[in-house]
């Protein structure tokens, strides 16, 4: 590695404080300035004149072209102006229609400059996302600086990198993609290419193991001693990145908002006896407990309650190590939340023996993840299995956290301007709005809300049959897996084929999620299955109106909502989505207070005014605890300095 | 409702510092302490003059850190050996977060500059900001006096010694001795004490005595061993006074050496007063006297206003804490405060409590309470005495204590109700929970009629009285009653005698019967005399008719029933009582009435309310209502007082000026005669001063104040 290159290495974006009380005020001022119309209207008229520019290219020889780009290559090592921005796009532009064989659109233009810009673009679902951020992501690799292209899952990734293969090599750049199953010499090889796809996981994951691998070493000057030190050069075998620099994300409302406050982390695991011996004494213990009596189950605030001084009824059975008073009360509690809170199926399936988490907004599996403080063994005692080891953190860190390190960043969504508050104050970015390339024909019915998840589920079977009937595709959009089940149990009862995608079943997911446009076909999948394919449909069910999306279940927020009627006509396609709610749902459940919450199942129409407050509410929630973990992110960093472990 | 508290073995933070090799500065020095019998340990940084108190749980780990073993380990080895009071990852996280930021420890690794400036620009803000809220106690620290106090050492060690402290004894009971002597000469003097001529001298005697009196904290803290860093400027309510840092003091072990150090100043202090008060009360007069009164005063108010008083935050308070073992008695009361509140009023389950023992409880609650409701007791008076001479600046210190008593605290109450995280478990209940009591609290004070009430001062007169006045001079011969005795109508209660009238009388007789005689020989001899000479008998007889009307009025005589009032008269045994001279007050003690001074603002309002009742207090008893049967205003101003007792030159409350001869009110004023009732259980003296207190209906508090306010507005600034 060259000097430039290994400074890069760890040359990060300094992380500024997010400001608070009247600056924050302020500042959030400053962004809806910046996302003012005007903006992208500018940026609408650049991408015009790079149409005219591109299209005065056409005549060019191949040969020359090259040429062309890699003069820009040289340029793009430093600072560029608009002119020569504008003809590298132009370029890009001429590059993608003799490579993909179509031309980007003005909008498309539009959308790569506003991701060059560190804009949040968004843009809906079908106008061609991926061929946005691969012209932004190639003038981005001309300079040589890592450059990240964020998708939603490590297919997309693969498949994108593939796609858009033929438009780098042309320019001259390298690609390569980074999924999950890749070995660490892959994932080198996929991080030196000039464009990397991968998802924000694996990036966040590999920049926490060089970390790891890194050391003492995370400080330029200290690796610039050990490399002109006699005994230098170790440094450096296990890192497989190059440092951060641009980051496009895709799916940036998911990516940077929803999941963002989730940490990655990177842990060890080592068995420990002694702890996994406490944890039995403590869930044994906690047989004896009776609800009511001892404890309270607090289902809002998903917490457990100790109605007795446990301190005092633990003196007996406590001995040392973490069967101390102090930590036994810990682990009870936490074997009580295993027991009372936590449900097979709903945050957790059992699979080969071992307990995997469910994600429960998108019903996802997350393998290899787990929970923490010894919840983790509890549910595995709940269920009878081995006890696996205490995880030993090893680094973690959140996306958002993390996402905010890069220097260039920008991201694409299809639902952004709700977060655009967040986008702003969290990662800097203003959003802005590109309009679409065709008029959408999507037509979507009113919200319709049941008292009961019952008389909803039959509404919905109802539904399915009607359109079902007109021989249109059904896409059934539901929030956990038994959901799925049951709804797909129902339609299969009416001698009705359907297919599922859900956590359990996620084997050919792309697959049936292509085949869910096909004529009379009726798919049930939990929300985020097979984000970013494409629902194609043919031209058959175009006549017939088609695809239809049913919202089975209203989302703790309207941007998840918004995403899954995205499904249903794209790219000016006709097609239709209708929404269901029930009080049982557990966004409203959770989140409206109890008097309301009663008042409001009997309002009739108006209660559909519940799902609008309940969506508020739980946002508003959502967006404190992000900014709470931010807060303490910034706690920890501005006390835990002298750690020297942190990013 | 039991104790929920979460403790939690794991961090997830955990890893930053696992690997770390920490240990504390080699210049940090740990000091072990036992407050109410646990033992705690003291981290002392002398570099920074930071202190930071570790129970023993957290001192055991804190103990073993060493650079040659990580954190990790450590608390690994700790875990296995089952030793101690292992606190959980967490806490070790923010006690390590704690002392770096205290800047107490050694760590391998390469600190990032932009964060120490951070930190030290935080630390600056937010020592600005706890400067402006402490507007009133603001310290700005001005020199190092540790070098100073180290070339005094001789003269410390002589102020602290045995000998000196026998000085110190006999010093003090003698001006002991000569206060309770003087006592009266003291009292007489403190009129004078804050005018406007006194108060340059009294600020220049308190920064002397102050200075006394810092010195006094500074050498004891020397004498153990401590250290004193800074001396510097306190505005304590706005007056530039010298404080000194004597927190070196917190690392002492024994707590009698720490109460010392709190008290020494008092000693100082109180050494300083009785050579003041000694030379005051054998100096003639002139400046010097005046001086040492004023040092004297000076150093009995603040010692019992401030410095002795542990409800403020003074020497008082940290002797208390001392003595008591609970350092942080303030923080810790606010803290239980907080915790009785969120516990039994919002019903918090994990709310951390202050307190464990009863005695803590306690002491907690009732000085917390205490504290602050003096607190806010003290700084109102002090604007409200000083705002009597200097309006504009009670005005903006009532402004800035508004500001930082209720303003402040009240806007960080509620954003800790609504928004702190602290609540968010139980936010509805404590949200509906204020909003109920604030909402009460507005109606109670808008809306709830209470009595609307004033007082004003007054002075009992019984409804009948004549004066005794002796209608003709003499000398005072017998005197037949005592003062204070009940007479009847018609008794006799002095007998004077006037040997020139009784002269005359003689006489006129004697020119009687002189002239009887002439006319006898008239008869006889001159008829043609009878008639003149029985013109000139006729008259000489009106004469003496008139001489012994004179002789008789000698007798002074009790023209109706009542008590005869004449303190004193026992002196005018022979003396000559002039014609027309006043022996006392002869009282109808049947009935009396009580006169009161009414200002304009209140006069104006009882012609348009009709008073409900009113009572009356007297001077001496005022534990005694007593009813009024009624009320009446006199519908006139006037500018003379009932009696001079009410006026400021007799020690009155009525704002009154001299014109030489009596005293006239600086404003006009309104009188109200109240008739009192028959019987009273109070000793009814003719000229007893007292309060009336009337009521005028009912009216809601705020109504009340906003009145007040407007009518003060109007008087002093014409608005």
């Amino acid at each position: 590695m060259d000097l430039t290159g290994d400074y890069r290495l760890t040359s990060l974006k300094r992380v500024e404080k997010i400001p608070v009380g009247i600056d924050a005020f302020v500042f959030r001022l400053v962004g809806r300035f910046k996302s003012r119309r005007s903006v992208i209207r500018r940026i609408l008229r650049t991408a015009r004149k790079i149409d005219s520019l591109g299209r005065s290219l056409s005549e060019k020889s191949d040969a020359e072209l090259k040429g062309r780009i890699e003069g820009l290559a040289v340029l793009f090592k430093r600072p560029v102006d608009d002119s020569v921005l504008c003809e590298a796009f132009a370029l890009m532009r001429e590059a993608a229609f003799r490579t993909m064989g179509y031309r980007p659109y003005v909008e498309q233009i539009a959308g790569a400059l506003c991701l060059y810009h560190g804009y949040i673009a968004e843009m809906s679902t079908g106008e061609g996302k991926t061929i946005t951020a691969a012209m932004c992501a190639a003038v981005r690799g001309l300079s040589g600086m890592p450059c990240h292209v964020i998708t939603a899952n490590d297919y997309l990734a693969s498949r994108d990198a593939q796609i858009m293969k033929p438009l780098f090599d042309y320019c001259g750049l390298t690609v390569g993609a980074v999924t999950g199953a890749m070995k660490p010499e892959e994932r080198r090889a996929g991080y030196a290419a000039a464009i990397t796809y991968s998802t924000a996981k694996e990036v966040l994951a590999d920049f926490l193991r060089d970390r790891i691998a890194m050391g003492k070493m995370q400080n330029f000057s200290k690796r610039l001693l050990d490399r002109f030190s006699l005994q230098g050069g170790e440094f450096g075998r296990g890192v497989v990145q190059r440092g951060l620099c641009t980051a496009i994300v895709d799916e940036a409302d998911n990516v940077l908002i929803d999941e963002a406050v989730t940490p990655l982390i990177i842990s060890r695991e080592n068995k420990n006896e002694g702890f996994n011996e406490s944890c039995r004494q403590a869930y044994e213990l906690s047989g004896k407990l009776q609800e009511g009596i001892d404890f309270l189950v607090d289902g809002k605030l998903r917490t457990i309650h100790f109605l007795t001084d446990m301190d005092e009824w633990l003196e007996g059975p406590a001995s040392s190590g973490f069967s101390k008073a102090a930590f036994l009360k810990d682990l009870i509690r936490q074997a009580l939340t295993a027991r009372y809170l936590f449900v097979a199926g709903r945050q957790y399936v059992v699979e080969e023996g071992k307990v995997v988490i469910v994600d429960e907004s998108t019903g996802r599996k997350m393998p290899m993840r787990s929970w923490n403080g010894g919840l983790h063994q509890m549910i595995e005692l709940k269920e009878g299995l081995e006890l696996s080891g205490l995880k030993e953190t090893e680094a973690r860190m959140s996306f958002q956290r993390f996402f905010r390190l890069y220097k260039n960043f920008s991201g694409m969504t299809g639902t952004g301007k709700e977060a655009l508050g967040e986008f702003w104050t969290i990662y800097g970015s203003p959003v802005l709005c590109v309009p679409n390339h065709r008029r959408c024909l999507r037509k979507i019915s009113m919200l319709r809300i049941f008292s009961t998840k019952e008389s909803k589920r039959v509404a919905i079977v109802r539904e399915v049959m009607n359109v079902h009937a007109t021989g249109r595709p059904v896409l059934i959009g539901t929030k956990d897996i038994d959901e799925s089940e049951t709804l797909a149990e129902m339609i299969t009862a009416l001698g009705l084929e359907c297919r599922v995608i859900n956590a359990v079943r996620s084997d050919d997911e792309a697959a049936i999620i292509e085949r869910a446009g096909r004529l009379g076909a009726i798919t049930v999948a939990t929300n985020m299955a097979g984000r970013g394919t494409d629902i194609k449909i043919p031209d058959k069910v175009k006549k017939l109106g088609g695809l239809h999306v049913i919202a089975t279940e209203c989302n703790p927020s309207s941007r998840i909502d918004r995403q899954l009627f995205g499904r249903a006509a794209r790219q000016g396609d006709p097609g239709s989505a209708s929404h269901y709610a029930s009080f049982e749902d557990d966004v409203l459940r959770r989140n409206l207070p109890g008097p309301l919450w009663t008042l409001m199942r009997h309002l009739g129409r108006l209660s559909a005014l519940a799902v609008r407050w309940a969506q508020y509410s739980a946002g508003r929630k959502a967006m404190k605890s992000r900014l709470s973990v931010q807060r303490t992110d910034t706690w920890l960093e501005d006390s835990l300095g002298f750690s020297g472990n942190g990013v | 409702m039991i104790q929920d508290r979460q403790r939690k073995i794991f961090h997830e933070s955990w890893y930053r510092l696992a690997g770390s090799r920490i240990a504390l500065r080699s210049s940090v020095r740990i000091h072990r302490q036992i407050y109410r019998g646990v033992l705690w340990y003291v981290l002392y940084e002398p570099f920074t003059n930071q202190y930071f108190r570790l129970p023993q749980g957290a001192y055991s780990f804190v103990s073993r850190l060493s650079v040659s073993r990580t954190v990790g380990e450590i608390w690994n080895s700790m875990l296995e050996s089952g030793e101690g009071d292992i606190p959980g990852q967490g806490e070790v996280i923010e006690m390590l977060a704690q002392l770096y930021q205290a800047n107490m420890l050694l760590y391998d690794g390469v600190e990032d500059g932009t964060k120490l400036f951070d930190r030290d620009k935080k630390k600056t803000r937010k020592k600005v900001k706890s400067t402006l809220l402490n507007i009133f106690f603001l310290r700005i620290p001005v020199f190092d006096p540790d070098p100073l106090l180290n070339r005094l050492r001789w003269l410390i060690r002589i102020l602290l010694s045995t000998p000196m402290m026998l000085v110190w004894l006999a010093t003090v009971i003698v001006a002991v001795k000569y206060g309770v002597e003087n006592f009266d000469a003291l009292k007489d003097q403190s009129a004078g004490f804050l005018a406007p001529s006194n108060i340059g001298w009294v600020y220049v005697c308190t920064v002397f005595v102050k200075l006394f009196h810092e010195f006094g904290h500074a050498s004891v803290v020397k004498k153990y061993g401590g250290e004193v860093h800074t001396l510097g400027v306190m505005f304590m309510l706005l007056a530039p006074l010298p404080y000194v840092d004597a927190t070196a003091s917190w690392s002492f072990r024994k707590k009698r050496h720490r109460a010392f150090v709190g008290a020494a100043g008092m000693l100082f202090e109180f050494f300083i007063a009785s050579v003041a008060l000694i030379l005051w009360a054998n100096l003639g007069g002139g400046t010097a006297r005046a001086l040492c009164y004023n040092v004297f005063i000076i150093c009995s108010v603040s010692t019992v206003l401030f410095n002795v008083n542990p409800l403020m935050r003074f020497d008082g308070y940290y002797i208390l804490t001392d003595l008591l073992d609970m350092p942080n008695l303030q923080q810790h009361s606010v803290r239980h405060l907080q915790y009785l509140l969120e516990r039994y009023a919002f019903r918090k389950r994990d709310a951390e409590p202050v307190a464990f023992r009863a005695s803590e409880k306690v002491i907690y609650t009732v000085y917390g309470i205490s504290s602050a409701v003096y607190r806010f007791f003290l700084f109102a008076g002090f604007i409200v005495a000083i705002s009597a001479h200097y309006l504009i600046l009670s005005f903006v210190m009532g402004v800035l204590l508004c500001l930082t008593m209720v303003v402040i605290p009240v806007g960080k109450f509620f954003r800790y109700v609504f928004w702190g995280p602290g609540l968010s478990q139980v936010r509805n209940r404590a949200a509906v929970l204020t909003v109920a009591f604030f909402t009460l609290l507005f109606a109670a004070l808008f809306y709830l009629p209470v009595p609307d009430t004033f007082t004003a001062p007054g002075v009992l007169e019984a409804r009948h009285y004549e004066n005794t006045i002796a209608n003709e001079g003499g000398f005072a011969t017998r005197l037949y009653r005592e003062s204070y005795s009940a007479v009847r109508k018609g008794d006799t209660l002095v007998l004077l005698e006037n040997l020139e009238i009784k002269y005359a009388a003689e006489a006129k007789r004697s020119e009687i019967q002189e002239a009887r005689q002439m006319y006898y020989r008239a008869l006889n001899e001159a008829p043609e005399d009878m008639h003149p000479l029985e013109k000139r008998l006729s008259v000489l007889k009106q004469e003496l008719e008139e001489l012994e009307k004179s002789e008789s009025e000698l007798a002074l005589v009790a023209g109706m029933d009542g008590i005869w009032s004449a303190p004193g008269i026992e002196d005018y045994q022979g003396r000559w009582v002039g014609k027309g001279d006043s022996l006392g007050i002869l009282l109808d003690t049947t009935a009396f009435d009580f006169l009161a001074v009414v200002n304009q603002e209140d006069g104006a309002r009882l012609f348009t309310d009709k008073p409900v009742r009113a009572s009356v207090r007297l001077h001496g008893d005022v534990f005694k209502e007593l009813k009024v049967v009624s009320a009446m205003a006199i519908p006139s101003a006037q500018d003379r007082l009932p009696s001079n007792a009410l006026g400021w030159l007799g020690g009155g409350e009525v704002e009154t000026k001299s014109d030489g001869y009596s005293e006239q009110t600086a404003e006009p004023v309104y009188l109200v005669r109240a008739e009192m009732p028959d019987s009273m259980d109070v000793r009814r003296l003719h000229g007893r001063t007292g309060k009336i207190r009337i009521q005028l209906g009912y009216a809601p508090l705020a109504v009340q104040g906003i009145r007040k306010v407007r009518q003060a507005l109007q008087k002093y600034y014409k608005m």
